[in-house]
């Protein structure tokens, strides 16, 4: 056992906000209100930034915090970018579309459990087209397709389809349609199933085998058989004993 | 040293609890994390999360706590993460031991089959770095299973590496890419993950433990968990989903509506 248990000078404590609507004025506010808000406020949250859909210079405000927080804090550049989102504002589409489409850096390879650069952007892309797939405009819908067609990452492209799938009005003709412009290999991702859309537990499983049964290459190989324990040249220690 | 200081999904967390200090104490020994190890990397400030130490119990936690255990819908319990998350020896791993690294070249490092010492795992500081992506709760507790699920290859007798990727659907550069070996839900009793066929019809992979626990997090959580770290639970295993897996997936995660 452990012999030193661990030890405290002060406590840094962190009060919540008290809940607060979204105006230009609350922005701050707004933002650390929201993200400490607790999973089951979450429609709480989407009706106080629905409130908002009208109120000036809101877009404005978010995205130069977005700007900031995209350097310093992914977590809370996502969680900006959600409630920009969340607004349906066509303010904010342009900005969204230059988002989706900034170059990635080169591609380096990952450190071992890490995300790169190229993970974080697209984090944000993903995010960023589910925003454009949330407005009800034709351009935005026109966006969306792009997206979904054209966007170099598999994980953008990804969250695009998924989006347009999930706020077409006939779910049936919307997946016609993507299906003529989804490259050959993204062709599977319209049988992927999510369980925030189908919540029935054997619905879900049968959506999940129906996938296999469309798309059987997906299916993983055996595992490698294990291979025998290696002889132990020296008993077994512990560090600490 | 890191670079200390907390993300703003950290400091959500953290308003829930506040530093439980009875939670503190059996975190230390439940992740065996030593004073000897972590000493200067907060275990004698454990009440400021601007600290490692402290990061990690936030994580813990988080991975303790922050699911609500429904045994229809979710791919695994609490029980089955916190075994691959926590240090004693159970079905999942043999015994291991946690320490801090100041190594960026990687998340966290599982290191097995040590000579003539205890198999452990590595926290590099990109886990708590402040201005790193991977500075907050939803990623370093991903990470406590994916590490951990290293731990269970070990034991198993299974090879511990990635493949190297790209190849297939994984995009990703380098050892990282991983099978995804498909199950439905409830096709492991809670408590049961741990257990394997070779065919492949029960068995999973370190990023595959990873998603299914960032996802059942995002999707079924309790209800105390802030919004901050669900969105990055979400984002970054759709993510992993897209990137790290050489075959296809059958599910996205979560609400594809912004907020």
């Amino acid at each position: 056992m452990p012999s030193k248990p661990p030890s405290r000078r002060e406590t840094v404590a962190f009060e919540r906000v008290v809940r607060i609507g979204l105006s230009r004025h609350t922005i701050d506010d707004f933002i650390r209100f929201a993200g400490q808000s607790r999973a089951d406020e979450r429609e709480a949250v989407r009706a106080l930034i629905a409130d908002a859909e009208n109120e000036p210079d809101i877009i404005d405000g978010l995205f130069e915090r977005y700007e900031t927080a995209q350097r310093s804090d992914t977590g809370l550049a996502l969680l900006i970018l959600s409630i920009i989102g969340e607004l349906r504002s066509r303010a904010a589409l342009d900005r969204l579309i230059a988002l989706v489409w900034t170059r990635a850096p080169e591609a380096e390879p990952a450190g071992h459990g890490a995300l790169s650069e190229v993970d974080v952007l697209e984090m944000l892309q993903s995010k960023a087209a589910e925003g454009i797939a949330y407005l009800p405009t034709t351009e935005a819908e026109r966006e969306t397709l792009r997206i979904a067609a054209e966007h170099p990452a598999a994980s953008v492209r990804s969250a695009a389809i998924a989006a347009y799938l999930h706020h077409a009005p006939d779910h049936e003709r919307a997946r016609a349609r993507l299906l003529e412009i989804l490259r050959r290999d993204d062709a599977s991702s319209l049988d992927r199933t999510s369980r925030l859309v189908v919540s029935d537990p054997a619905e879900f499983n049968a959506a999940l085998t129906r996938f296999y049964d469309l798309h059987p290459e997906h299916v993983a190989p055996e595992a490698e058989r294990p291979a025998p324990p290696p002889e132990p040249t020296e008993p077994p220690r512990r560090l600490d004993g | 040293m890191c670079i200390d200081g907390a993300s703003q999904s950290d400091k959500d967390l953290w308003a829930t609890h506040n530093c439980w200090w009875a939670f503190v104490l059996w975190q230390y020994q439940a992740y065996r994390m030593h004073d000897s190890e972590w000493n200067g990397y907060g275990f004698d400030d454990a009440c400021n999360v601007a600290m490692p130490y402290p990061k990690a119990v936030n994580a813990s936690y988080l991975i303790t706590y922050g699911l609500r255990d429904d045994y229809a819908l979710q791919w695994h319990a609490t029980i089955d993460y916190r075994h691959a998350a926590e240090a004693w020896e159970t079905d999942t791993h043999n015994e291991i031991y946690y320490a801090p690294s100041e190594d960026r070249s990687y998340l966290a490092a599982a290191e097995t089959g040590r000579f003539l010492a205890q198999d452990r795992t590595l926290m590099g500081c990109l886990l708590f770095d402040l201005g790193a992506s991977t500075n907050n709760p939803a990623t370093r507790s991903g990470d406590y299973v994916h590490e951990g699920w290293h731990h269970w290859q070990h034991k198993h007798g299974y090879n511990p590496d990635h493949m190297q990727g790209p190849i297939g659907a994984c995009t990703t550069s380098g050892s990282a890419c991983d099978w995804f070996y498909w199950h439905t839900v409830s096709q492991f009793n809670f408590g049961d993950m741990w257990k394997f066929t070779t065919d492949g019809h029960y068995f999973h992979s370190p990023n595959q433990a990873q998603v299914e626990y960032l996802c059942d997090l995002a999707e079924l959580p309790s209800g105390f968990v802030p919004n901050s770290v669900l969105i990055l639970a979400k984002s970054e295993a759709n993510q992993r989903l897209s990137t790290r897996f050489r075959n296809g997936v059958p599910y996205r995660c979560g609400d594809p509506r912004p907020w």
